[in-house]
């Protein structure tokens, strides 16, 4: 980063394991998992009937007025929220924020009930209707329209890495003194066409998410938001706001070989991740943990490991490195931005999130994967990694706030 | 965004061809390439006719991606020769798009329920992601710097365009592929028709009193957008300079948005360092909406007033491409420059417009300045404008 330096004043979430930062922490430490039967859309034709749901949630009316789109807009606006009033900025006069929003499949939700209502149907005007009205950028402008903010509105829909994109680009945005303070938003609602994707691309475990452990199944879906205000450290000095920690690094790569699968070596992850430390300013040595995307499938926790071990080098097998996946599923759009807060609240408690529901060593994943007990250390600089469809490969290094 | 940036290679496919100087003939001719129906698509539209992605891709599993995904890598294909001597791992993309691939979700989602969910082809549900069009780009032409999709609505090409600068400008790439890319689709346009969105008639034409709506159009275009050290240290031909640019949601309630867009474009100018009297060339957003139509004029009437530069309607001829349309204004905006001429208008838009106080002309005319300032999203609630410079 250049410029001003990015701080976090603000977080928010809502999760299948949590709706607010501290009952989200209690569950990552005490390893209750957000996994169970799925309600939200009839499962029984699927392999996988489970997921990582958020319960219910309620939108106030005032919100509810200003929201455009459906569920993902709603947890995308409940996270935001969360940040802003935490944050305390005075946003009546500092309404020139930028909204960055990151998501995978949008606002599909409204179309899929749509169409379960008559499935062997055609498309209907109505059904696509549910599509056309809420287009991507729809998340990001209602964001916006809760507070009026009139800044930048980006929306990054760069799939599972999404969530890490919108900080980042958030964080740029600060840096640069393009925005006098940016919300980002990475945001995910449960979708059917997700679960079938994913399920016939042989990706999903039956019951379990098993990070980095052998004979991993693959991985379990979820769905949330995380959100986090960004604004200058100075500004952030200047009234006295909490700072959770510092955006200093974010790292960007293409695979550029295929479309769901990762690079075999883990050549775009490892470069994200080199790139993300270059702008910081800081090399491996300094990292005091690596906050993982660890989905739980084959392919990607091999590779992530071969790229932990060709970043780190000597530390490559004894960094801890660990993935919330095993509690949370996969949220995609969302999991950038829960993972990145969840390293601040690691950070922050001086803990380490363990590696959930891990049974034994994977001598492709030869790297310390935290299993199954939390583990104290000072952090001072936690990478966090989310890598997607089309190859996309994002890294944030994010610094505590007194470093 | 410090630069300046430039642009050094261009490449589209769009319904009036597949080369930028293809469209500009097109536009000379001032003549639309709406139809009332096509094989693709039985309404009144401007699909690219005969569109066969392998013609322009050599690979196998090409007809298998979405058609914006086949637009998007077909436009960056036509930057190939022009990045022959760059590394590709130094090449960035950044991909603009409105709609993404709304109608691979539609299909994924019916052969979901219609073979089931043990049976639907994999393959298909890639082509639903976002991202995925970007990212096919990359995998073809091994583009590896950073690979990223913004979706912005009818401003995608723009959005894309600025924050590609911004990325060279951090120092993330040497040079980056941008643009932007929409499909055309059975379903969406058919919604877009039902619910007033999208003309009915193929003779809908932006800023005539009698419009009666966007006709749905589709293509890509994208950019090889570098420094300008960059480019002069390998000698590479410079189309034009990006000076600056701005984006903004504009729905402030109970307003139409006149002052504050227009407040945009006085300050990007300012910002950029040129005065209103030295735009030579506007390239309009206008599409046939009417309320955008009526409030783009008067935004550029409250910027110009009687000195209003000559502009340019290019969905006139290629109807609205959405995620496209900015790149492809940029493309014509560009022509213009290189070939000091401004094109015509159709008769009953530069009627319409000239009533409204907009200086179209009804003949190619003679480009006195070589800045133009693009426009779009005058009919939606955003508002996007990058200033070029020859």
């Amino acid at each position: 980063m250049y410029g001003a330096r990015p701080s976090i004043t603000g977080i928010g979430l809502v999760t299948p394991i949590g709706a607010d930062r501290q009952s989200f922490w209690d569950a990552l430490v005490q390893g209750r998992s957000g996994a169970r039967e799925i309600r939200s859309f009839d499962a029984s034709d699927l392999p996988t009937r489970i997921g990582c749901e958020v319960g219910e949630h309620e939108v106030p009316p005032p919100l509810r007025w200003a929201l455009l789109g459906g569920r993902c807009t709603e947890l995308a606006a409940l996270a935001a929220v969360q940040a802003v009033e935490e944050a305390g900025i005075d946003v009546r006069r500092h309404a020139d924020a930028a909204v960055v929003v990151g998501t995978t499949m949008g606002e599909v939700t409204q179309f899929e009930q749509n169409r379960a209502a008559h499935p062997d149907r055609a498309p209907s005007v109505d059904d696509v209707r549910s599509l056309t009205r809420r287009p991507l950028d729809v998340i990001g402008r209602s964001v916006a329209r809760i507070w009026d903010l009139h800044g930048a509105v980006l929306s990054v829909p760069a799939a599972c890495a999404a969530g890490a994109y919108a900080i980042g680009v958030a964080a740029s945005l600060v840096a640069r003194g393009d925005a006098p303070w940016a919300l980002a938003v990475g945001c995910e609602a449960f979708s059917r066409m997700a679960f079938v994707g994913f399920s016939r691309m042989r990706a999903m475990s039956p019951d379990r998410c098993r990070p980095f452990s052998l004979g991993r199944p693959g991985l379990l879906l979820g769905e949330g938001a995380g959100a986090v205000v960004v604004e200058p450290q100075e500004a952030a000095r200047a009234r006295g706001a909490e700072v959770w920690g510092h955006v200093d690094g974010f790292g960007l790569s293409c695979d550029a070989y295929h479309v769901t699968g990762p690079h075999p070596r883990g050549a775009g992850a490892t470069r994200a991740m080199r790139d993300a430390l270059t702008r910081a300013g800081v090399g491996p040595e300094d990292v005091d943990y690596v906050n993982a995307h660890g989905t739980g499938t084959a392919l990607n926790d091999k590779t992530e490991s071969l790229a932990v071990r060709a970043v780190f080098g000597e530390r490559g097998a004894t960094v801890p490195v660990s993935s919330i996946k095993a509690l949370t599923g996969h949220m995609m759009g969302a999991a950038g931005a829960v993972e990145a807060i969840a390293s601040l609240l690691a950070m922050r408690h001086s803990t380490i999130p363990p590696t959930w529901n891990w049974e034994a060593r994977d001598p492709e994943c030869d790297i310390d994967c935290v299993p199954n007990r939390p583990r104290e250390a000072r952090l001072h600089r936690v990478l966090s990694n989310s890598y997607a469809f089309g190859g996309n490969n994002a890294s944030l290094l994010l610094t505590a706030p007194e470093a | 965004m410090p630069g300046p940036w430039v642009i050094t290679a261009a490449g589209l496919i769009s319904a009036a061809g597949d080369h930028p100087d293809a469209l500009f003939s097109r536009l000379l001719e001032a003549r639309s390439v709406a139809t009332d129906s096509s094989d693709s698509v039985p309404f009144a539209a401007a699909p690219i006719l005969g569109f066969d992605p392998s013609s322009y891709l050599r690979r196998k599993g090409v007809k298998h991606l979405s058609r914006t995904s086949q637009l998007a890598c077909a436009a960056a294909g036509k930057l190939q020769d022009d990045l022959r001597d760059r590394n590709d791992t130094e090449v960035g993309v950044v991909l603009g798009t409105g709609w993404s691939s709304l109608d691979t979700i539609v299909r994924f989602e019916h052969e979901a329920h219609t073979v089931g969910p043990r049976f639907v082809d994999p393959s298909l549900f890639a082509e639903t992601v976002a991202n995925v069009p970007a990212g096919q780009m990359s995998i073809f032409f091994g583009w590896s710097a950073h690979n990223v999709t913004v979706a912005a609505g009818p401003t995608s090409g723009l959005e894309a365009l600025l924050c590609a600068a911004e990325f060279l400008d951090e120092g993330r790439a040497s040079l980056i592929v941008a643009g932007g890319g929409d499909e055309l689709n059975f379903h969406m346009l058919r919604t877009l028709q039902a619910d007033g969105l999208a003309s009915r008639s193929a003779a809908s034409l932006p800023l005539a009193p009698d419009s009666s709506g966007p006709i749905g159009g589709e293509g890509a275009c994208l950019f090889a957008l570098e420094a300008e050290r960059s480019a002069a240290s390998r000698g590479a031909r410079v189309l034009g300079t990006l000076r600056g640019g701005t984006s903004r949601p504009v729905e402030a309630a109970g307003e139409p948005g006149v002052k504050q867009r227009a407040d945009l474009i006085r300050r990007l100018l300012d910002d950029v360092g040129i005065g209103a009297d030295e735009v030579g060339l506007l390239v309009l957003s206008a599409n046939a909406e009417r309320a955008g139509d009526l409030r783009e004029a008067a935004v550029l009437v409250d910027v110009f007033g009687k000195a209003m530069p000559p502009a340019l309607a290019p969905k006139a001829v290629l109807g609205e491409t959405w995620g496209a349309a900015g790149s492809l204004a940029v493309a014509a905006a560009l022509q213009s420059i290189q070939r000091r001429v401004v094109p015509p208008a159709p008769p009953p838009t530069a009627a319409g417009g000239r009533e409204l106080g907009l200086n179209l002309p009804t003949e190619a005319q003679p480009l006195q300045v070589d800045c133009a300032l693009i426009l779009d999203g005058a009919g939606s609630s955003r508002f996007a404008a990058v200033v070029l410079t020859r």
